[in-house]
């Protein structure tokens, strides 16, 4: 499909782009530790205080 | 384009043009989450726990709702510099974006209101306590500051979200002061009364309670759907998203709820205008009114840009002038503030509900389709192609895996978790509603995928 230049160079750009910009490392340790260690920890601290 | 114009536009952004630091999207973020519904959820909180269990369950309900929020709609828009609607169309078809652009849109609408109105009722309640006498009427105090708010928003964000960092930056200042402040004040009075405090209407059932309030957390961050990648696409690296959204969901919106929930506790109101000026006096009050026209400025503005950003996405509207799409986005909020003002504000507990009942299968749904399905690849050239020759599709532009999987989330939090009853199911007292739901709809989403849309050859999974 041919897209407008404007959207067509912006896509080429992204597409050329080498750069991952995904989660790294990391990214992926603060998450299990704060999405899923901290909250448990929490739940149950909480739980016990109750 | 310029900078500005691709501000405003949903094409993917340039490398060039994702220029925001950490600290930019941690005080974007905190802006978006700190306003007065802060006051409500943390009212909602005292109705079920005391403070310190109540303070406990929501901080955790917050930090799984954030990394659910994280994992969601946030790598592919990080990944390509989209926005929120557009890392949907994979899942949804490029005609299911629809049923998104709908769901983000009634979200922020709701949530804008609820803003408004507060501001509106704040300037009557200043107005009758410092006893100044206007020419008009009273009840015209509160439409004519909802009017007033409006066109400052609009002000705002004429030119996008860029020019709005300044503004924002002042914002959080006064946000983050005016809060330590006025929790010091409450505590410094109360704080006895606060821990001994019991919670206002609790079932007998205390894991209710408890998973209630953590229910609460969870889908308080799940509604932020539509807020995430309006901001997060401006970041140039993934490490600038993580930090700062569990930041904001998880610290900076749970201090404002907790003091919502101290104030309830020990004053029965968790607007923080009374209690202040029953502790301090006028003065205490323009502290506090002061707070309420900075943090829901703020929150509103960001939330009319990802509302006009998510109208973009309709095709009569991606070439229109952006004021025009802004005037658009802000239409609804207007009549609802100025014609039913109480809409969302007096049944803001379903509301709440409806959040985790829309969002949950939704990014159970993303996480499944992104992460194990498409391995981290999206087509981003499929993204903006919705002749039938797409990707994305399916069947006539929607895609039935997506709808069969948001029936089924649907269907298993209202069983959990009856949004208007608040009648609930086991195991919901051990579960949750949200994290099943979620989990349902992308085990359904990743079974009909596999079984059925990948043998016909459709959604350009490789």
């Amino acid at each position: 499909m041919k897209f407008n230049p404007e959207l067509e160079r912006r896509l080429k750009s992204v597409e050329e782009d080498r750069e991952m910009r995904t989660f790294g490392q990391n990214e992926w340790f603060i998450l299990v530790l704060f999405g899923l260690l901290v909250p448990v920890g929490l739940i149950i601290l909480g739980g016990y205080l109750l | 384009m310029s900078h500005s114009d691709s501000d405003t536009s949903i094409y993917p952004l340039l490398p060039s043009e994702r220029t925001w630091s950490a600290g930019k999207i941690t005080v974007m973020w905190m802006i978006t989450g700190v306003a007065t519904w802060c006051y409500i959820i943390g009212e909602y909180i005292g109705y079920y726990l005391p403070f310190v269990s109540g303070a406990i369950a929501f901080i955790a309900g917050s930090f799984i709702g954030g990394a659910i929020l994280l994992l969601a709609a946030i790598p592919i828009s990080m990944r390509y510099g989209i926005d929120t609607i557009m890392s949907a169309v994979p899942q949804f078809g490029t005609r299911g974006r629809y049923l998104a652009i709908f769901f983000s849109y009634l979200v922020l609408v709701g949530w804008n209101s609820i803003l408004i109105v507060f501001f509106g009722k704040s300037i009557t309640q200043l107005i009758n306590i410092t006893g100044v006498t206007l020419p008009i009427d009273t009840s015209l105090i509160a439409p004519l500051a909802t009017i007033f708010i409006i066109l400052l928003i609009f002000s705002f964000l004429i030119h996008g979200l860029l020019r709005f960092y300044l503004i924002a930056f002042i914002s959080g200042t006064v946000i983050v002061i005016s809060s330590l402040w006025m929790f010091w004040v409450l505590w410094r009075d109360q704080h006895q009364a606060i821990l001994a405090a019991a919670p206002l209407y609790s079932s007998s059932n205390w894991q209710w309670n408890y998973i209630t309030v953590i229910e609460l957390g969870i889908a308080m961050c799940l509604s932020w759907w539509p807020y995430s990648s309006a901001i997060t696409r401006k970041a140039p690296r993934a490490s600038y998203a993580v930090m700062p959204i569990f930041l904001a969901v998880a610290v900076f919106t749970p201090i404002i709820s907790l003091l919502g929930l101290a104030a309830v506790l020990v004053t029965g109101s968790s607007d923080p205008l009374g209690w202040l000026v029953s502790i301090g006096g006028t003065t205490y009050g323009l502290v506090a009114i002061l707070f309420v026209i900075f943090a829901n400025i703020g929150t509103a503005a960001i939330g009319v840009y990802a509302a006009a950003l998510s109208l973009r996405s309709l095709p009569w509207l991606n070439t229109q002038p952006w004021i025009l799409v802004l005037m658009l986005a802000m239409m609804p909020m207007i009549m609802i503030c100025l014609l039913i003002p109480d809409l969302f504000y007096t049944h803001f507990g379903t509301f709440a509900a409806f959040l985790g009942v829309a969002f949950a299968p939704i990014c159970g749904i993303q996480i499944t389709d992104y992460f194990v399905l498409r391995r981290g690849k999206v087509k981003v050239r499929a993204l903006y192609n919705y002749a039938s020759q797409s990707d994305y599709y399916y069947w006539f532009g929607f895609n039935p895996a997506m709808i069969l999987a948001l029936l089924a989330g649907y269907a298993v939090y209202i069983y959990l978790l009856n949004p208007l009853t608040f009648v609930s199911h086991m195991p919901y007292e051990w579960t949750t509603a949200s994290i099943p739901t979620a989990l349902i709809a992308g085990l359904v989403y990743y079974g009909i995928t596999r079984l059925w849309i990948i043998p016909a050859g459709h959604g350009g999974y490789q």
